[in-house]
């Protein structure tokens, strides 16, 4: 369980993430394959892929992939394409051995935070992620914002996968575990239904392999989809996410809750990584949450990225 | 080197000697100097301001001497505070213990200057003079081998100075753009040859962003689980019969209990129906559990009644699916009528 802060490149940073998990003192996480490694860093081959398997829960991949290829991954009718790069998370139920590649059940998600309105994307393999980053044996939370690059769509971004104990789901859905949440902060995710579902689509949750949102398979539905009662639910208490007391000082909050289906009403657990803050009553980037009666803290960060002043406000998790 | 400040306090001025105060913000440790900043331009009168406040070694303190601010000081000017003998700087400012003079609409800002937590550029990568004339990819130097890159100028424009966050912390980077390396159309572009310094001083990617100091307790508000005691159902309908599957008669009442802590049903939950004592015909309500145990209550010839409890089949009647009607439940009763000759022993 290890926290991390500083600026890396995206190719390094999926490294970490990789060689974290690994790391992990109950050894659920295991390469998945040798040849997928972040030595080249042209194009979309810097990429790790790991093997989730603890014995009792079902056995599952987590590719993690540089997309560093100025890719298409949004239309929306309006004449052009936003290109972007970014990193892509896919989960997976097997993986070909042979051919290298995720098999079976699959979801994805491409967040594409060096991204561009029909102009060109910059090199990620030469940009710097300003980041911060928890790594445990139940998964990783990456807040990120990149450096200024020639591109207009820059987004600081959000990425989290996780693994909620058997023991915490609300009851049995003989489903994975996992779940992955992702989002910037100009687009929570621009998905693009009117064409072909392909990898390259920027969905906000995963949860494998129930459901990915969004996930429309062509007939016009295409713009930004918010995630927040639509798989994952952020309740408000009723006006902030969370906020300071101005009464004793402590801060109120409640954990995101996690869906089964891609609406609110299936939830099956609570994310212990973290949770969504309110800006402007109490809290302020930098500001440490010690949970009450736990040794856990959480991290608040508020990033705008280079291109929008819109800031991304979570509490990701710091100690504990 | 860059410095936060720490706003400890502000005054309003509502009239002469009278204001109106706000706290602000504290540090922890140490101790800043407390300066007096007018936010706007001052009136025609003069002001004498004390405070209390909290000293660097933590002990509260009442100024004795007050500091003076002559009329007309212009905004932004700094004036230091005076302190009590020994102290050096505040962590807090508690409030303001004398005010005299001053005019309506006068603002003050009580806060630090040029202290605190430092925060300063590191240089991470720089390259020699060079010519952007000159195609051909540019390395990066690496320094502590942190950084490692390649660059070009696009031409035509400006080098530019970039910040991390104007607020926050000095990310200077004199560069053009970084993008991949195309020798033919910066020829294409007819630059004109320009010997630049390149060179990128950058805080955040070395040394971790400071926290804000500040560490608050967090209550994890639950969402609470509760248990739905489920109205959705079945209609069941049948006869009642003993092992031998004969009709019983004089069954007036069918009892069903379902005793399994379940998801629905927290401490189990039983089930009230009617039974034609003539016919053995039981209608009941099922809903969405299973029954594991079940009676029926029968009057017999005395006038007393007994209470039978399930046999034979089904072992337990199965709520959770569409069962079908008639459902005959048995029931341990020797005979028929279950007209039992019940005596009561006579002491």
């Amino acid at each position: 369980m290890v926290f991390d802060s500083g600026a890396k490149l995206t190719a390094d940073i999926i490294e970490q993430i990789a060689n974290g998990l690994i790391a992990t003192l109950e050894g659920y996480w295991t390469d998945a394959d040798a040849l997928w490694t972040t030595v080249t860093r042209s194009g979309n081959n810097a990429r790790r892929v790991l093997k989730f398997n603890n014995g009792v829960e079902p056995v599952i991949y987590l590719a993690l992939e540089v997309i560093n290829t100025h890719t298409d991954y949004y239309y929306g009718n309006q004449g052009w394409w936003r290109k972007g790069r970014g990193i892509r998370v896919v989960f997976s139920s097997s993986w070909d051995a042979t051919n290298h590649i995720y098999i079976g059940s699959t979801q994805s998600t491409f967040m594409a935070f060096e991204g561009c309105a029909n102009c060109p994307t910059s090199d990620l393999a030469t940009t710097q992620i300003t980041y911060f980053q928890w790594i445990e044996t139940n998964g990783f939370v990456i807040m990120g914002k990149p450096e200024p690059t020639g591109s207009n769509e820059q987004q600081s971004f959000i990425i989290v996968v996780e693994r909620v104990p058997t023991a915490s789901k609300e009851y049995a859905d003989n489903l994975s575990n996992f779940y992955c949440y992702a989002a910037g902060n100009i687009w929570q995710n621009m998905y693009d239904g009117n064409w072909p579902v392909t990898l390259l689509r920027n969905r906000s949750i995963l949860r494998p392999f129930a459901y990915q949102f969004p996930d429309y398979t062509g007939g016009g539905s295409w713009g930004q989809w918010d995630a927040n009662g639509n798989g994952i639910s952020f309740p408000p208490l009723p006006g902030y996410v969370a906020y300071k007391s101005i009464g004793n000082g402590k801060v109120y909050y409640i954990k995101p809750i996690i869906n089964n289906q891609a609406n609110q009403f299936a939830p099956i657990f609570q994310s212990e990584l973290f949770f969504k803050w309110s800006e402007g009553v109490g809290l302020i980037d930098g500001d440490v949450i010690a949970v009450q009666g736990q040794p856990v803290k959480f991290l608040c960060k508020a990033l705008d990225s280079p291109d929008n002043a819109n800031r991304l406000a979570y509490a990701i998790k710091y100690f504990g | 080197m860059t410095f936060q400040t720490v706003v400890f306090g502000t005054v309003v001025v509502t009239g002469p000697g009278a204001i109106n105060f706000s706290d602000g913000d504290s540090i922890p440790s140490g101790g800043y100097r407390l300066f007096i900043v007018p936010t706007k331009n001052l009136g025609n009168n003069p002001i004498d301001i004390g405070f209390t406040y909290v000293n660097q070694f933590g002990a509260i303190k009442t100024s004795s001497v007050t500091t003076a601010i002559a009329p007309n000081t212009t905004a932004g000017t700094r004036v230091q505070a005076v302190l009590e003998s020994g102290d050096t700087g505040i962590r807090d400012l508690i409030g303001v213990s004398m005010f005299v003079g001053g005019s309506p609409g006068d603002n003050l800002s009580f806060e630090s200057y040029n202290e605190g937590t430092g925060r300063f550029p590191i240089e991470i990568a720089k390259t020699d003079p060079f010519d952007r004339n000159v195609p051909g990819s540019h390395i990066f130097e690496p320094y502590l081998g942190l950084y490692k890159g390649k660059t070009i100028i696009i031409p035509n424009l400006t080098p530019e100075l970039y910040f991390s966050n104007p607020a926050i912390l000095p990310m200077q980077l004199i560069k053009s753009s970084i993008t991949e390396f195309i020798s033919e159309l910066i020829i294409n572009r007819g630059i004109t040859s320009i010997t630049i310094d390149f060179s990128r001083a950058e805080m955040v990617s070395w040394i971790s962003e400071p926290l804000s100091t500040r560490e608050f307790t967090g209550k994890d508000f639950f969402i609470f689980r509760s248990w739905l005691e489920s109205v959705v159902g079945q209609v069941l309908s049948g006869y009642v019969t003993n092992t031998q599957n004969q009709i019983i008669k004089n069954a007036i009442s069918l009892i069903m209990m379902s005793t399994a802590k379940t998801e629905t049903a927290p401490t189990g939950a039983s089930m009230i129906g009617d039974v034609d004592a003539n016919t053995g015909l039981y209608q009941a309500f099922l809903k969405k559990l299973i029954y594991d145990k079940r009676y029926i209550i029968v009057q017999v010839a005395t006038g007393k009644t007994v209470t039978l409890e399930g046999g034979g089949i089904p072992a337990v009647v199965d709520g959770t699916k569409q069962l079908p009607i008639p459902y005959n439940l048995q029931f341990e009763c020797p005979t028929i009528n279950c007209d039992f000759n019940v005596t009561r022993k006579q002491k």
